[in-house]
C-alpha cells in the first residue's frame, strides 16, 4: 500500500480521528481506491468477527459459579481492609454501621479509660480541704514541702555523688533529667505560692530551680561545676535548716 | 461502570455475596465467552469462569476502582487463562471435536449445522494464526467495545503495545479471511 493515509485510516477504525478530521478524511477515501478497499476489508473482518456463530452458555453457569464460591467463603472471606472489619464487627453489614460501631467503641473506650487513668484535680480537693478544715490544710502543706525537700535533697546529693569523670550512659543521664524535670516543675509551683509568705524560702527555691533547670539540659551539663554550685551556695545545709 | 454496579462493587467489598452475585450475573457470560475464545474449549472455558470468579470474591477487597470492574475480572480472566494454557501446554485448536458437535446440536442459533462449522472452522483457522495477544485484542476491541487503553490493561501492556497487537491481528484477518465470505452474508 502506496498511500501515505493508510495510518489514518487505520486510526479512523480505532475512533481515534477526530470528527473535524473525518470529513477531510472521507473525501480523500473518495478518490483513493486503495484507501477504499483497506476500509471494506476491515468492515468486512470486523463483521465476521460479529457474526462469528457461538454455542449457548452452558446452563447454570452462575449457579455453578456461586456453589463454588460457597464452597471457600465459609473459610475464606474476601481479601483487603473489609475482612478485618468483617471480622471484627460481623453483624453489621454495611461499611457506614461498621465505622458507626468502630467510633463508638472509640469514643467509649476514650470514657472509661479517662474514668480509670486520670489522675484525681488534687488542687480541687486540696482547695475543699482549705476551705473545710484549714488546720489539716496546713498540715498538708507542711507535709508536702517536707516531701518536696527530701526529694531535693536526694536529687542533689545524686548529683554531688556524680564522678565528672565518668562516662554516664544516655539512659543515666535520661533518668535524671526526667527527675530533674519533675522537680523543677514541682519547684516552680512552690516558689509561686510561697512568693509572698515565705521570703527565705522562695530564695532557696529559686536556687534550686537553677541547679535543676542545669540538669535537665543533660549531657551538656558540666558536673563539676553544678556539683561546686550546690556546693557555693550551700544549698543542702539550708534544705536541712528548713526540714528540721 | 453504571451507577447501580458500583454500588453492588462497595457492597461485595463489604462482604455482600448477593451484591457480588450481582456481579456474576452481568459478567460471568462475557467472561465465558472470553475464555471460551481464548482456550477454545467450551468445558474448560466454563470450569476456568468459575475460577475467575472464585478469584475475584477473594481479592475484591484490593479493587481499588482505578479501572472499570469489566477490565478488572477480564484482567483476571486473561492471567486464568494464560495459566491454563500453560498448564496444559496446548494450543488453541480449531474445534471440530466431538464435544463440539454435540454443543452445536445445544444451540439455539438457527444457522444450518453444516454452514456453521464451515464459518467457525474458516473464522478458527484464521484466528489461530494469530499471537494470542493478538487475538484477544481484536476480540475486546471489535466484538466487546474495550478502548485500547482497556484492552491494554488487560493484556498488561501499554496502550500503544495493545495497538499494535490489533492491527497486526487485523491484518493477518485480513489476508487469510481474504476469500471468506461468511454463508449468513
Amino acid at each position: 500500500m502506496a498511500c501515505d493515509k493508510r495510518n489514518q485510516i487505520e486510526a479512523f477504525f480505532l475512533g481515534e480521528i477526530p470528527d473535524n478530521q473525518q470529513d477531510m478524511l472521507a473525501r480523500h477515501v473518495e478518490k483513493c481506491p486503495e484507501c477504499r478497499s483497506l476500509i471494506e476489508s476491515y468492515r468486512r473482518i470486523r463483521g465476521i468477527i460479529a457474526q462469528r456463530p457461538r454455542p449457548d452458555l452452558p446452563a447454570h453457569l452462575e449457579k455453578k459459579i456461586r456453589r463454588r464460591i460457597d464452597e471457600i467463603s465459609p473459610v475464606k472471606r474476601p481479601a483487603g481492609s473489609n475482612a478485618v472489619w468483617r471480622g471484627l464487627f460481623p453483624v453489621f453489614p454495611r461499611p457506614a454501621f461498621q465505622w458507626g460501631a468502630l467510633v463508638t467503641t472509640f469514643c467509649l473506650g476514650l470514657f472509661l479509660g479517662k474514668m480509670l487513668f486520670a489522675p484525681p484535680d488534687w488542687s480541687a480537693i486540696y482547695s475543699k480541704i482549705q476551705k473545710e478544715d484549714p488546720g489539716k490544710a496546713a498540715h498538708m502543706e507542711a507535709r508536702y514541702l517536707k516531701n518536696y525537700l527530701l526529694g531535693v535533697e536526694t536529687l542533689l546529693l545524686d548529683i554531688s555523688n556524680m564522678d565528672p569523670a565518668t562516662a554516664y550512659s544516655k539512659d543515666d543521664w535520661e533518668i535524671e533529667a526526667s527527675i530533674s524535670s519533675e522537680m523543677l516543675r514541682r519547684t516552680r509551683e512552690l516558689k509561686r505560692s510561697v512568693e509572698k509568705k515565705d521570703p527565705a524560702l522562695y530564695y532557696l527555691l529559686m536556687e534550686i530551680e537553677w541547679i535543676l533547670e542545669e540538669m535537665t539540659l543533660t549531657q551538656d551539663t558540666d558536673l563539676a561545676d553544678l556539683a561546686s554550685e550546690i556546693q557555693d551556695q550551700q544549698i543542702l545545709s539550708k534544705i536541712h535548716g528548713f526540714l528540721s | 461502570m453504571g451507577g447501580n454496579e458500583e454500588k453492588w462493587i462497595a457492597h461485595a467489598k463489604a462482604g455482600s455475596r448477593k451484591a457480588f452475585d450481582r456481579l456474576i450475573r452481568t459478567h460471568s457470560a462475557r467472561v465465558f465467552y472470553f475464555l471460551y475464545d481464548m482456550t477454545g474449549q467450551y468445558e474448560d472455558a466454563q470450569d476456568l469462569t468459575q475460577d475467575v470468579f472464585m478469584k475475584a470474591y477473594q481479592a475484591i477487597g484490593r479493587f481499588r476502582g482505578d479501572s472499570k470492574f469489566s477490565t478488572w475480572i477480564y484482567r483476571i480472566a486473561y492471567n486464568v487463562g494464560v495459566d491454563y494454557g500453560r498448564q496444559k501446554g496446548k494450543k488453541r485448536q480449531v474445534l471440530l471435536e466431538k464435544n463440539e458437535k454435540e454443543i452445536l446440536q445445544q444451540t439455539r442459533d438457527n444457522r444450518d449445522p453444516a454452514e456453521w462449522m464451515g464459518t467457525r472452522e474458516a473464522i478458527d483457522s484464521a484466528m489461530q494464526s494469530l499471537t494470542e495477544p493478538q487475538r484477544m485484542a481484536v476480540l475486546m476491541h471489535h466484538e466487546q467495545g474495550f478502548s485500547m487503553r482497556e484492552v491494554g490493561d488487560v493484556l498488561g501492556c501499554s496502550e500503544s503495545t495493545a495497538r499494535v497487537h490489533l492491527f497486526r491481528g487485523l491484518q493477518k484477518l485480513r489476508k487469510k479471511l481474504h476469500d471468506f465470505s461468511p454463508g449468513a452474508e
